[in-house]
């Protein structure tokens, strides 16, 4: 159909001789063929397109080194006041009651704990940690409810080095969550769950 | 009262983790979607300039895509969370960036920023040809280019160096003549790295759209650049 193929030229370029741009583009660094050679559309495109693509490579190892091509501080500040006024703390974990009232950790940073913790692992990236409590049935957590310290399970998700032994790992890591999370916050896990879902170095 | 202190300064500890920029992007992208702070600002330190220099390319404009930056990271750090796996955050960056400048460009086209620019016959979309490359709007930015090709040169031809300089300027001008569609995916193709098929993904259009794109944006860039050779 006209209307189609009038599209079709608007979208993907030709030279005169009928050839598609792209096609003479994606073959710009192999010899010129014996067409390429005797027909001057060609000749003419090819180093065209060689001198684009020089330049072209000029500017991108240019630009990224180039001062006046980043972002100011100030884009950074704004980012990271909006990030920091709107973190995430979640619910909260009464830890102890005095006089004064209760001290709790939230579960950003009893996440940030565990996340530590397993850190100290070689071979070991945490990523992902979630908190949940057996009581709470379906129910979507509330941003700062309190938590049944008694009952805390986590679901910790981890890359791992290719290098390692999984099963001693998991071992050796449940067992360092488990006793920093106690000597740091005297909250004794109910369950941890570990999902090892990649391995960073391959 | 919610204890906020970093697990490195509240658990002192005979052994350590591993520092956050020993980590692989992955896992710094999955903390961050669990709303570690300085996990996101690796993030930012990682990508902004690669998204502020294709912005800036798309726009022309130091201040607007500065501002695109922002509104785009602050966009990644709400969006986080629900994002369905790590590796989708690059793309998701560069994608929100492309359709935030692409709405921009359509803006300024209903509306030109610059109402001397219409009395004077000249369009926002050709302002950058390079015989404008006296533009004192444009030169100070096209001037520090120049620096640092120089700075980056070593002991180089100083004849070359300057050749160099004015191709880049052509290019950058040029690309100003380019619609705003072929410019983001020849930008995104070439100066990015992006494959066709991440490109698709990140302009929403079949990826032989993409290809004739790309392809547009090359034939107008490669005989604006002939006079250069």
């Amino acid at each position: 159909m006209a209307l189609n193929d009038d599209r079709f030229q608007e979208e993907r370029p030709r030279l005169g001789c009928g050839r598609e741009l792209d096609d003479l583009w994606a073959s710009i660094d192999d010899p010129p063929t014996a067409h390429e050679q005797s027909c001057p559309d060609c000749r003419h495109a090819r180093a065209a397109l060689h001198h684009l693509a020089s330049v072209t490579e000029a500017m991108r190892d240019a630009d990224p080194q180039d001062p006046g091509l980043q972002p100011g501080d100030r884009v950074r500040n704004a980012i990271m006041m909006v990030a920091r006024a709107e973190v995430r703390r979640g619910r909260r974990a009464p830890l102890r009651t005095t006089t004064l009232g209760t001290i709790d950790i939230s579960e950003q940073a009893l996440t940030a704990l565990i996340r530590f913790a397993a850190g100290t692992l070689p071979g070991v990236h945490a990523r992902r940690c979630t908190i949940s409590t057996s009581g709470e049935g379906r129910r979507r957590p509330i941003a700062g409810e309190a938590v049944d310290v008694g009952d805390i399970r986590i679901t910790l998700k981890v890359a791992v080095a290719s290098s390692i032994s999984i099963p001693a790992t998991m071992v050796a890591l449940r067992e360092r969550v488990g006793t920093v999370v106690q000597a740091q916050t005297s909250i004794t896990m109910a369950q941890i769950d570990i999902v090892v879902e990649d391995l960073y170095d391959v | 009262m919610a204890r906020t202190e970093s697990p490195a300064e509240a658990a002192p500890s005979p052994v350590t983790s591993v520092p956050l920029a020993d980590l692989d992007e992955s896992t710094i992208v999955a903390r961050a979607q669990d709303g570690d702070p300085k996990a996101f600002e690796w993030l930012i330190s990682a990508h902004q300039g690669g998204v502020y220099r294709l912005c800036f390319r798309m726009l022309d404009d130091r201040g607007h895509a500065e501002d695109i930056v922002q509104e785009t990271f602050i966009a990644a750090w709400r969006g986080l969370p629900h994002l369905a796996t790590v590796q989708a955050f690059v793309p998701w960056l560069y994608r929100t960036a492309t359709n935030k400048c692409l709405d921009q460009l359509r803006q300024r086209k209903r509306r030109p920023v610059d109402p001397t620019a219409e009395l004077d016959g000249t369009s926002m979309e050709v302002g950058g040809n390079p015989s404008s490359g006296e533009d004192p709007t444009r030169s100070p930015l096209l001037s520090s280019r120049g620096r640092s090709a120089l700075a980056d040169g070593g002991p180089v031809d100083p004849a070359e160096q300057i050749e160099t300089q004015e191709q880049l300027r052509a290019l950058a001008g040029l690309l100003q003549t380019v619609p705003p569609g072929p410019r983001a995916c020849w930008l995104l193709r070439e100066v990015h790295g992006f494959s066709y098929h991440e490109i698709a993904a990140i302009v929403q259009l079949p990826e032989s759209t993409v290809r004739g794109r790309i392809a547009r944006a090359k034939r107008v860039l490669a005989e604006g650049m002939s006079p250069w050779r």
